[in-house]
């Protein structure tokens, strides 16, 4: 396949979550006018950062003063699952130079890692798709965080919309997306649970680390037990 | 109203933790092996890190979130990401309605 080709392919694979990633980033814009950043502010966030999730959570920490210490450990603990994507699409990068790893990684969301991971498996996965992809929602997820900022409380109220909504339906969508069996379950209710436990008692992002942590404990404890059977039939007499 | 050099300042520390993390992850931690359970421990941080930050979000709300974030969750093992999206915001505009 040529460039252009790939390029468009992985802008097009791509294209359920441009549609969806509108409304999020109308919402995020309005919100961080709201908040009290600028149009500009906000959009030089969306331009720079390019993180749905992160991007709400630290809006959210936009008080009078902003909490810096906060801000800066959780974009670390909201974004140290890319690490982990990160580590695993390295595997797949062959084609890509050094710069061009570099760009890419500024270019990772889950969605376009997502889409990077299944590409990758069905064959090579180019720097053109991989761009192709990234660049994409890139475009439209700024396009649309302007224009949030810009209609500002100008869009009344995003909860008649359901809008406000929008932020946990694409997470709730994501997660389904990595269920793999009943351990997946497990890990879930375990962050889940640890991390609403948190967040009644304990003000700031602790709930993340805490939450995270739990699923994290009984992802490995799990795989610890499921190791044990296999150990036992592997020196049983037969 | 344009750009305040000290919101300036905590957006670009926000794009640099932002930027590290991922880049550390295809630079660094391709070439390492890991263990089968820090593999299994690292293969559930997505799952942990995402319903972390959502839980609270989903089932502290009230109702109506609850319980559109369940119907979200049950089409989510079935459908298409964009079909969860909408049915999740669809119902949280019906719960809020039928609950109020």
């Amino acid at each position: 396949m040529s460039r252009r080709a790939d390029f468009s392919a992985g802008a097009f694979a791509i294209a359920p979550v441009l549609a969806a990633a509108i409304p999020i980033a109308l919402l995020f814009g309005t919100l961080s006018v709201a908040k009290g950043l600028s149009v500009a502010e906000t959009s030089l966030m969306s331009m720079t950062v390019f993180a749905g999730a992160l991007q709400f959570v630290a809006v959210d920490q936009w008080n009078d003063p902003v909490p810096v210490g906060l801000l800066a450990f959780t974009a670390l603990v909201v974004n140290i699952r890319h690490v982990l994507m990160g580590a695993s699409l390295g595997r797949s990068m062959g084609g890509f130079s050094g710069s061009h790893k570099y760009a890419a990684m500024f270019f990772l969301t889950d969605e376009s890692w997502a889409f990077a991971e299944q590409r990758a498996r069905k064959g090579a996965l180019t720097p053109a798709f991989y761009f192709g992809s990234g660049v994409a929602l890139w475009t439209v997820w700024n396009a649309a965080s302007l224009t949030g900022a810009l209609l500002g409380a100008g869009l009344g109220d995003p909860a008649a919309y359901g809008f406000d909504f929008a932020f946990s339906a694409v997470f709730i969508a994501i997660l389904t997306g990595f269920w793999s069996n009943w351990r997946t379950g497990a890990v879930l209710l375990a962050s889940g649970a640890v991390s609403a436990l948190v967040k009644i008692s304990l003000d700031g992002a602790w709930y993340i680390l805490a939450g995270a942590l739990a699923g994290i404990i009984v992802a490995a404890i799990l795989h610890a037990e499921n190791e044990h059977p296999e150990q036992t039939d592997g020196v049983m007499p037969s | 109203m344009a750009l305040d050099p000290y919101n300036v300042g905590l957006i670009a520390l926000v794009t640099l933790a932002t930027f590290a993390m991922r880049a550390i992850g295809a630079v660094v931690m391709a070439r390492l092996t890991l263990g089968p359970v820090a593999t299994a421990a690292f293969e559930a941080m997505p799952v942990a890190v995402l319903t972390a930050v959502a839980a609270p979000a989903v089932f502290l709300q009230g109702w109506p979130e609850a319980l559109a974030g369940c119907l979200a969750v049950l089409v989510g093992l079935r459908a298409p990401m964009f079909a969860v999206i909408v049915t999740g915001l669809v119902a949280v505009v019906a719960f809020r309605m039928i609950l109020s």
